[in-house]
């Protein structure tokens, strides 16, 4: 069993704090992924759990064991670099085989395990190339290979697919998955792609300036964001996100927008009348009439100019305003669009989310 | 800049060798003159008008350096100098190598106070010429009772190498990207096993030019050599060079053969270490 825990762990870089006494708990064979903009801290938090970076305070549990103050090479783990960090000067059998030839493994264990894992990433074939000679590609498998070999009670990944192109990207990522299946080991996975961390991850961890924002499933985080910052950064194109005010018409509660449109609030929301408030709602949530999946009750219906047209084939996104501010729509089963075409937009009610404007903290009840 | 050079005509293509020719002509006629020098007895040495290839091509001088001519008693203790060098260099060098490459690594991968500062003046120490502090030396040497001993010699060109060595690894290690080491440690490795398995391979042609300028500035030394050495139990074959001359003259033609003699390691040493010079081998670990 390999659990890990984060306990109230700061970092420190002189007097600058970039780590703010963050919790986490990972469960046995659970993938999660630290997601955030550059600067987050999500790198760093990686790097404290290898024992790359001292921590400056709290502990940091792997398994039963406090590893604070261990080296890497007593935690019982491995790593998969942003850049591969290969060995340049080993072919890909003993890069492969390093760690196990460290341990002071036998020779003949040795071989058999490196060819266990060359068989599971395709690797059989270049076993005695150099890094050099490799394709990016096999590069990221020799790096994933390298870290299988060892058997470790928990795998770290640090951006491990920034480097590749958006196809090989998409192939890792399925592999990585699939490795995980395989392997069932505990993950902690750092990337800044929100689409990595929605398709891999058991659970999703969004960092921002060294604070944890939420933690949850992927399903979580994208339905019920904490904030509007979690709300914005989860889901492409992002969430749109409007400035109003409550107001209570007809005995009901409505969100004034800036330009007087009002959209009703659906239930499920601690909140009163006269409240400033931030009213989002994702591309999905708007569309043309005709065009929307969710059926076409609970909405508000409002008639707008589009401003651009984005067409990706099973979809168009359409740009136009909403209270002065420009919004982005998902067009399902698209019609070719012009840019200046007026249009009828059905808003699904259900799906708004409300957040305290001067928080950004959701006020779902 | 392409058209230029597609443009280039066949006389231009030959003004250039012959230009490229001139130049390498000036810088190699010295050494050319010394090594045939060597091979030709003295009195064509002097002759004028200039005999430029020997008209009696002898293996004399150097049979004569070694006291080995019939008529001749007594030669040049050149098999001592020749020891003396080899291991005044070979033992700068290695220790040179050695605390110079911790160095480098320590300024290249650590952070600590006054880092800047120590670069610095390990620089500085290079721009004092050495024979000014060649008086200094002469008298506290002399007080130490380390004159005109190899041990003596071999301080002080460690002083000259160490900085120099530590500047150029430091360079060296920095081209390695620190997720290599970072990446056998999470492999299991201690810092230090790091550094030795995987840094110091990658380093290996970096510590070879630095070791080639090592050897060769204790190899070819003379102003300290000449002021710290008295006797053959610790002059150097750059000093041993001195013997040569007379009140009244000059042994050319001895010199020139003791000159190619000095050539000929560091010619062979540098042949040897240059294809760990070549680079590049660390591409390919990190994204190409």
């Amino acid at each position: 069993m390999a659990e890990v825990s984060l306990d109230k762990v700061v970092k420190r870089y002189g007097s600058v704090e970039v780590v703010h006494g963050i919790d986490l708990h990972i469960a046995h064979n659970e993938f999660v992924v630290l997601v955030g903009p550059s600067g987050c801290g999500k790198s760093t938090t990686l790097r404290m759990i290898a024992g790359l970076e001292e921590i400056s305070g709290g502990t940091i549990r792997i398994g039963e064991k406090i590893v604070n103050g261990l080296p890497p090479r007593a935690r019982n783990i491995s790593m998969v670099f942003q850049n591969y960090a290969l060995y340049p000067h080993m072919t890909v059998e003993e890069n492969l085989g390093f760690g196990l030839k460290i341990a002071g493994t036998e020779a003949t264990e040795i071989r058999r395990r490196v060819k266990e894992a060359a068989l599971v990433l395709g690797l059989d074939p270049y076993m005695d190339r150099y890094p050099a000679n490799l394709s990016g590609g096999q590069r990221q498998r020799v790096a994933m290979g390298r870290a299988i070999v060892r058997d470790p009670q928990v795998f770290l990944f640090d951006e491990p697919l920034s480097n590749l192109d958006a196809k090989l990207r998409g192939q890792m990522r399925v592999e990585i998955k699939k490795l995980h299946r395989r392997v069932s080991t505990t993950v902690v996975y750092v990337t800044h792609d929100q689409v990595e961390a929605m398709t891999l991850a058991d659970r999703i961890v969004i960092m921002r300036n060294g604070y944890i924002e939420q933690v949850g499933t992927p399903t979580e985080v994208f339905e019920r964001p904490a904030n509007t910052f979690v709300a914005s950064f989860i889901g492409s194109p992002p969430m749109n996100q409007l400035e109003a005010r409550t107001v209570a018409e007809n005995g009901a509660l409505h969100a004034r927008l800036a330009d007087g449109t009002t959209i009703p609030v659906p239930k499920g929301f601690d909140l009163g009348s006269d409240r400033e408030i931030i009213v989002g709602f994702r591309p999905e949530g708007l569309a043309p009439e005709g065009h929307s999946l969710h059926g076409e009750a609970l909405t508000a219906r409002m008639t707008r100019t589009v401003d651009l047209a984005e067409p990706l084939g099973t979809e168009t996104i359409l740009y136009t305003r909403i209270g002065g501010v420009e919004v982005q729509s998902r067009m399902l089963d698209p019609r070719p669009v012009g840019i200046g075409e007026t249009l009828e937009f059905l808003l699904d009610i259900r799906q708004l989310h409300i957040f305290d404007k001067a928080s950004g903290k959701s006020l779902r009840a | 800049m392409m058209k230029a050079l597609t443009i280039e005509r066949p006389w231009q293509r030959w003004a250039i060798r012959a230009g490229v020719f001139l130049a390498m002509a000036v810088l190699c006629l010295p050494g050319i003159w010394v090594v045939l020098s060597a091979f030709r007895p003295n009195v064509e040495i002097l002759a004028r008008p200039p005999i430029w290839i020997p008209h009696h091509w002898t293996l004399g001088n150097f049979l004569k350096i070694f006291g080995l001519l019939p008529q001749q008693e007594l030669g040049l203790p050149v098999m001592l100098y020749f020891r003396n060098s080899l291991v005044i260099s070979v033992t700068s060098t290695a220790v040179a190598i050695a605390i110079g490459m911790m160095g480098g690594y320590a300024f290249a991968r650590y952070r600590f106070r006054f880092k800047g500062a120590l670069f610095l003046g390990f620089m500085l120490s290079r721009t004092v010429p050495g024979i000014a502090l060649s008086l200094p030396l002469f008298i506290i040497w002399s007080r130490l009772g380390i004159i005109d001993t190899s041990f003596g010699l071999i301080l002080v060109y460690l002083a000259i190498n160490i900085p120099f060595t530590i500047w150029l690894t430091d360079g060296f290690f920095r081209q390695i990207p620190i997720d290599l080491s970072e990446a056998a440690q999470i492999d299991g490795c201690t810092r230090w096993q790091a550094f030795w398995k995987v840094e110091f391979p990658l380093a290996r042609s970096g510590l070879a030019s630095a070791a080639i300028f090592a050897f060769l500035m204790s190899w070819n030394e003379y102003a300290l050599a000449s002021q710290l050495t008295r006797t053959t139990a610790s002059k150097t074959m750059p000093v041993g060079l001195m013997d040569f001359t007379a009140q009244f003259t000059v042994d050319w033609a001895g010199m020139s053969a003791m000159a190619v003699l000095i050539i000929i390691p560091a010619l062979v040493l540098t042949y040897i270490v240059q294809k760990h010079l070549i680079a590049g081998l660390t591409f390919g670990g990190v994204k190409g």
